[in-house]
């Protein structure tokens, strides 16, 4: 079975190849019936990308020209794709990663600057390490406490062809502890979709065990007699040594309590409906991580974690996932080393900063060339958003609408700032966030909003009671006007 | 149950590791804070640092490997997370996570390998009980076999009671086979079995015999203790100095440790440079994948070469003028073909000095179309002398000026302009001292003079070192001196050390390390650095 070149239409669309209105090919769903119980949950993507925008043509206008306001914008050239879904996302000017200003810690590099405040937002354990848990794993660990919610608490993912992700330390559990991103697909589905066998009404006679059923019973024994060792190695430990040894063992129970969950992969409290089905080991054709790679197999693997992310949600196998995603292949936009004077796209991206240093802001060719780079990163954006539409729930709304997505980025601007974030907002309207507007931010003393606003209203849209996030000294709660 | 989507009690986040202050907000655990290094004041060496270490993803494999050879003697796929490098390291205690991901491809990797595991009984119990009145002994002596393996050391009667109850259970339930079966998919997800469990609590003391062992199991092989050293163990061998001396000697005699020794200079040496080079096409039309894959196999083996072939003297290391080549890498050295194969040979010996020239290694400390002055001074500073800079302020542009083709500058004369700013010099006065050493090396490690029509200019300088200072000309000369420093072999005496213990060198007191690096010093043996180093206080002993 074919899946339709979803990403690869849409790569077109974005190079002005085919016009923006046709829509889609509908996905593989298999209609299994309306099984939908249970309150439907919220869930929460972020999208997280390495470069942000330069800051020279990253400027909103009304429509008509002029300022732009809240519900009057336009978004700039750079990044003109999302002007066809405009009215639902939100769009931030005078966002600023303002912990980045209080950490006493410097970082060890440039990048790891905004890498380790993008989601954590507070000071960091060291020059390359954050000092909380990114959001995402603050999140998928509130929502699966004190019970496991779903099959695998959050998916964190990052879209390359190398298998090289031992310098990406944007997701965090705690102070220190980084978690790495996987950067296979096939990896992930299995995950999420080893074993699944759809959703389903419980059978009414239940005559001996499922082979499924016993795997899970002597799984659970199993993992009693580990956990049995756990508690009796601690004793034997001193206290930091218990910590990490405690982490280890409370996650053992969270498998437990997973694996308890039920053997259609769903958990019971939320019995998906029709928009749930197992995507098929087929959206992994192409997919991999292998040297050198090349765009087509970095379009496949962004073509199956897009998937994965679409049916992952549909069928609440997870809640959270974190969605990296790697710089495309040069052939996709128009760039080959030396373009320019460049060495690499890196180069050129800071290259083309606003600020002093960037000696080919003043390019057009090479501002160009950076362009199609973020209107193909928008057009990647756009595929997600749309997959997630297409998915209905039982309340007539589509998964989108029960979906937070944060656009996030680890730097706002081509020359490593990191106050004016370009990120965005979309979906989530069912959380309490109104789309469609443009939100400008009030500087205070040389400091926008801080951004650990903005999470702090994520967290709440996704349920999760809390009145601040990361560094409490910077944050004053949830991020004024965004939930409605 | 909690509703989904409702806020969590303060403190009950379900993956650990994560402890809330009152207002919900996450704070740092203990565990995740840097040691400082041990007070070096008593008239005895401190014991090292001890965090508790899980088992690094090459040894977790490599312990599976050798614990049920039969099941990896067909192609087994494992999963496990990447490992997040600290200062380059990927065995670093402190950055060990247990995601949920970890948890989940461990449960998933423990049914695999104990499922084809019990598929060979007779070769995973000591017994396979020819009738049912057999079962109940063979069944312990099942457990006390594989526990004993898996566990590394004797056992408590306890443990012993526990397992026992849990076979006889499962053996209820289900068949001989499937009770074994979950015996071993229990050991492989116990902390017992990944994690190196030691007894560190209270004032300095030895490590017993069994956790010696351990230790040195994995340093010098990477994997668990074969069954000499575990023997050795049981008879008391290791705690004499002479008898210890001796097991060392033996482990260093194995195939294994040449692997062992392998992971530590890749990760020191910073061989993942190497990994998924990209090279511009118009300047390197033949540079492909499998040139790539031969550059950095050939940096690889050269230090291998040096380290078990070669006298292993840290000298040499840094200056010796041969390096493998084969038909993909001739044309970059310059040098004749002696074929397909990688092979031993001599190269421009007014060229090339050691590591530091090796031409993977200089590709590595490149990007795609020039060299990276700056990346091979920060190599040099960081990896040889221990001396690496503050990083760059956060908002410094760090990209290079422009290129055009009228541009008459070489990649040094634009650096020099750029860094000349009061900012930036104060780094990389020393930073490019080193760095501009390699300037007779192109982005692929081929040997130039000139770059862009100019002539290229190798003269640096060696600043804030402690025995290297001044100046020198070309990686020859910059070969020589770091062969001549003291400081290099504490720098690299520090770093096995930390990496023996999981942690940084950072954490490493001067009092531990020196010992070894006066040894290495004196001798310039990079094997007998690690005879040293798995005899030494620090490595033996734990406690405060």
């Amino acid at each position: 079975m074919k899946l339709p070149a979803l990403n690869r239409r849409a790569f077109l669309r974005a190079m002005g190849l085919v016009s923006a209105g046709v829509a889609l090919p509908a996905p593989l769903l298999y209609s299994r019936g309306g099984y939908a119980q249970g309150s439907i949950p919220k869930r929460v993507l972020f999208f997280h990308s390495g470069s942000g925008v330069s800051r020279q043509v990253n400027v909103f206008r009304a429509a008509g020209g002029g300022a732009a306001t809240e519900t009057d914008f336009v978004f700039p050239e750079v990044r003109s794709p999302l002007n066809a879904i405009r009215d639902q996302l939100i769009a931030f000017e005078n966002l600023d990663m303002v912990s980045v200003t209080v950490d006493p810690t410097s970082a060890s590099n440039a990048h790891y600057n905004g890498d380790t405040h993008c989601l954590a937002a507070t000071n960091r354990a060291d020059g390359e390490t954050a000092g909380g848990p990114s959001l995402d794993q603050y999140i998928a660990a509130a929502i699966n406490s004190p019970m496991a919610v779903t099959k695998v608490p959050s998916l964190q993912m990052t879209v390359q062809t190398d298998g090289n992700v031992s310098g990406i330390k944007v997701c965090t559990a705690g102070s220190g502890q980084v978690i790495p991103l996987s950067p296979n697909p096939e990896e992930n589905y299995n995950r999420l979709f080893a074993g699944f066998t759809g959703p389903q009404a419980p059978p009414a006679v239940m005559v001996g065990d499922s082979p499924a059923q016993t795997a899970a019973k002597q799984q659970k024994s199993v993992l009693d007699l580990v956990l049995g060792d756990f508690d009796a190695v601690r004793p034997t430990l001193g206290k930091a040594d218990q910590e990490k040894l405690d982490a280890h063992a409370s996650a053992v129970r969270d498998l437990e309590m997973r694996i308890q969950v039920g053997t259609s992969g769903t958990t019971g409290a939320f019995t998906p409906g029709a928009g749930c089905a197992d995507p098929t080991r087929s959206i992994l054709n192409g997919s991999g991580n292998g040297y050198p790679g090349d765009a087509s197999m970095y379009r496949a693997n962004f073509d199956a974690m897009a998937r994965i992310v679409q049916a992952g949600f549909a069928c609440d196998l997870t809640r959270v996932v974190l969605m990296n995603l790697g710089e495309p292949f040069g052939s996709d936009w128009g760039y080959n080393s030396g373009d320019f004077g460049s060495s690499d796209a890196h180069d050129l991206i800071h290259k083309t900063s606003y600020n002093n240093a960037g000696t080919l802001k003043g390019d057009a060719g090479a501002m160009a060339a950076v362009q199609r780079l973020h209107q193909l990163e928008c057009v990647q954006f756009v595929t997600m958003l749309d997959l997630l539409r297409q998915i209905p729930e039982a309340d007539g709304k589509s998964l989108l609408d029960h979906t937070i997505v944060v656009w996030s980025s680890q730097i706002a601007e081509h020359g490593h700032d990191v106050d004016q974030l370009p990120w965005i907002l979309a979906g989530g309207s069912e959380a309490g966030f109104k789309p469609g507007r443009f939100l400008k931010y009030p500087r205070n003393g040389g400091n926008g909003a801080p951004h650990n606003n903005l999470l702090v209203s994520i967290a709440q849209g996704m349920g999760v009671q809390l009145e601040k996030f990361g560094n409490e000294s910077v944050c004053t709660g949830p991020l004024d006007r965004l939930r409605v | 149950m909690e509703a989904p989507g409702a806020g969590p009690a303060p403190g009950s986040l379900g993956t650990g590791n994560v402890s809330t202050s009152p207002t919900g907000v996450p704070s740092a655990p203990l565990g995740s804070v840097p040691l400082q290094p041990a007070a070096c004041t008593g008239a005895e060496v401190p014991a090292g640092p001890a965090p508790l270490t899980r088992l690094a993803n090459a040894e977790y494999r490599n312990t599976l490997r050798d614990l049920f050879p039969w099941v990896f003697a067909n192609n087994v796929n494992l999963t496990l997370p990447a490992e997040i490098a600290t200062r380059g390291f990927l065995n670093m205690a402190r950055a060990q996570t247990p995601s949920a991901q970890l948890i989940d491809n461990l449960n998933a990797n423990a049914s695999i390998v104990a499922a084809a595991a019990a598929e060979n009984l007779s070769l995973l119990s000591p017994c396979v009980p020819a009738n049912a009145s057999a079962e109940e002994q063979c069944g312990k002596d099942f457990v006390r076999a594989i526990l004993a393996k898996m566990f590394r050391r004797p056992l408590a009667a306890e443990e012993l009671v526990k397992y026992d109850t849990f076979f006889a259970t499962a053996r209820t339930a289900y068949d001989f086979k499937t009770a074994a079966r979950l015996v071993v998919q229990a050991l492989l997800q116990s902390p017992q079995f990944l994690y190196r469990v030691e007894h560190t609590l209270g004032g300095r003391h030895a490590l017993t015999d069994f956790e010696l062992a351990t230790r040195l199991a994995y340093l010098l092989t990477d994997s668990t203790p074969d069954g000499e050293l575990l023997a050795a163990a049981q008879a008391g061998k290791l705690a004499s100095d002479p008898s210890l001396e001796a097991e060392v000697r033996r482990l260093l005699a194995t195939p294994r440790a040449r692997e062992a020794t392998a992971d530590f200079n890749r990760q020191w040496l910073r061989f993942d440079r190497m990994d998924n080079l990209v090279k511009a096409k118009d300047l390197f039309p033949a540079f492909t994948p499998a040139v790539a894959g031969d550059l950095r196999l050939a940096a690889e083996r050269f230090v291998d070469h040096i380290f078990w072939d070669e006298g292993h003297d840290l000298g040499s290391l840094l200056t010796d003028s041969h390096a493998y080549v084969n038909d993909n890498l001739a044309p970059i050295y310059g040098a004749k073909s002696p074929g397909a194969s990688l092979t031993w040979a001599q190269v421009d010996a007014t060229q090339r000095s050691g590591i530091l020239t090796q031409a993977g290694l200089m590709a590595g400390l490149a990007h795609e179309r020039n060299g990276a002055p700056v990346l091979r001074g920060v190599f040099v500073l960081d990896r040889l002398l221990c001396t690496a800079p503050p990083p760059p302020p956060a908002n410094v542009n760090t990209a290079l000026p422009v290129l055009t083709s009228d541009a008459k500058m070489t990649t040094r004369q634009q650096l020099e302009l750029s860094h000349a700013a009061p900012t930036c010099i104060g780094c990389h006065s020393a930073i490019d001292g080193a760095g501009f050493g390699f300037e007779n090396f192109d982005a692929l490690g081929r040997f130039r003079t000139e770059e862009f029509g100019l002539p290229v200019d190798p003269s640096g300088e060696i600043i804030g070192s402690t025995d290297a200072d001044g100046k020198f000309n070309g990686a020859l000369e910059l070969g020589q001196k770091l062969a001549g420093s003291r400081q290099v072999g504490s720098c690299l005496a520090a770093q096995w050390l930390g990496y023996a213990l999981s942690v940084t060198r950072d954490e490493i007191a001067p009092c531990q390390s020196e010992p070894l690096a006066q040894k290495l010093n004196q001798t310039k043996d990079l094997r007998e650095l690690l005879v040293s180093l798995a005899t030494s206080p620090a490595f033996r002993y734990v406690g405060q």
